[in-house]
């Protein structure tokens, strides 16, 4: 499975650091001559080609889960994969695979772009502040 | 958040090699059963005998179990006393039509979601999914 599959998009990265998320995370998305690329921070054989000035952080779906809120005002946090792909929701209550009360929904078909969209999502809306 | 809660235990890990999944993976763990660390499975320092088995991440993980046979849905759940499960279930318009080795499969992830609210749940996503699999693998839905 590619690196680039694995965390959220350079465009949603970029969002979530204008939204002053802490840039603490495994991988970084760093400049380079063609765009950006993704790397791990501070691994030896990479240290040498990640400058610190310019560096988006690339949250991994773990990071992000973890800084999604398990419950917000109305809603429960649900994370998960249905026919559609990859979701990120908020449901009225803990009803079991119940589509009914969704307060909330966003998918992607890369899981970390599902959470990361969520999560630019209540930041831009004031829901939550990290 | 640690690389460590980001990847699967080595006894997770260990457990999915023994039961032949892929050893193509990010990150592995090296050493050996009393001292070991992650690294990244690319790195150029690799002595190959210290290589203990692939590690997952919540990705990888992920992405392993939608080899799920049949149209399903698939839900992470967070529990008040830090426990995170992983749950499978057929997808709501496909179970009325399950046939015999199906509905085995049905009670059995029911099973498994009624006794993982009173096993030892894990703690982090990474092996929330990698108990999943292994169950998988061990009962050879997938």
């Amino acid at each position: 499975m590619k690196l680039k599959d694995q965390v959220c998009s350079l465009e949603l990265s970029k969002q979530l650091k204008e939204l002053e998320v802490k840039q603490e995370s495994l991988f970084v998305w760093y400049p380079a001559v063609d765009g950006y690329n993704c790397g791990i921070w501070n691994e030896p054989t990479t240290a040498d080609i990640v400058p610190e000035v310019g560096a988006i952080s690339a949250f991994t779906v773990a990071e992000l889960g973890e800084m999604l809120p398990m419950m917000i005002k109305n809603g429960y946090l649900e994370l998960g994969n249905d026919s559609y792909g990859w979701f990120c929701a908020y449901r009225k209550e803990e009803a079991d695979w119940d589509t009914k009360d969704v307060v909330g929904i966003v998918r992607d078909k890369n899981e970390a772009n599902a959470r990361a969209k969520m999560l630019v999502y209540l930041l831009e809306h004031k829901v939550i502040n990290l | 958040m640690k690389l460590e809660t980001q990847v699967c235990d080595l006894y997770f890990a260990e457990l999915l090699k023994k039961l032949g999944v892929k050893q193509d993976s990010y990150f592995i763990y090296v050493g050996n059963k009393d001292n070991y660390e992650i690294r990244l499975s690319s790195s150029i320092h690799l002595i190959p005998a210290n290589v203990i088995c692939s590690t997952f991440t919540v990705s990888e993980l992920g992405n392993m179990l939608l080899a799920f046979p049949y149209p399903a849905d698939y839900k992470t759940r967070w529990y008040d006393n830090g426990g995170v499960d992983f749950e499978i279930q057929f997808s709501r318009t496909y179970q009325g039509k399950l046939s015999d080795k199906r509905r085995k499969i049905y009670q059995k992830l029911l099973k498994y979601r009624i006794d993982s609210k009173y096993d030892n749940m894990p703690k982090t996503e990474a092996n929330a999914r990698a108990k999943m699999l292994v169950y998988l693998l061990e009962n050879k839905i997938i």
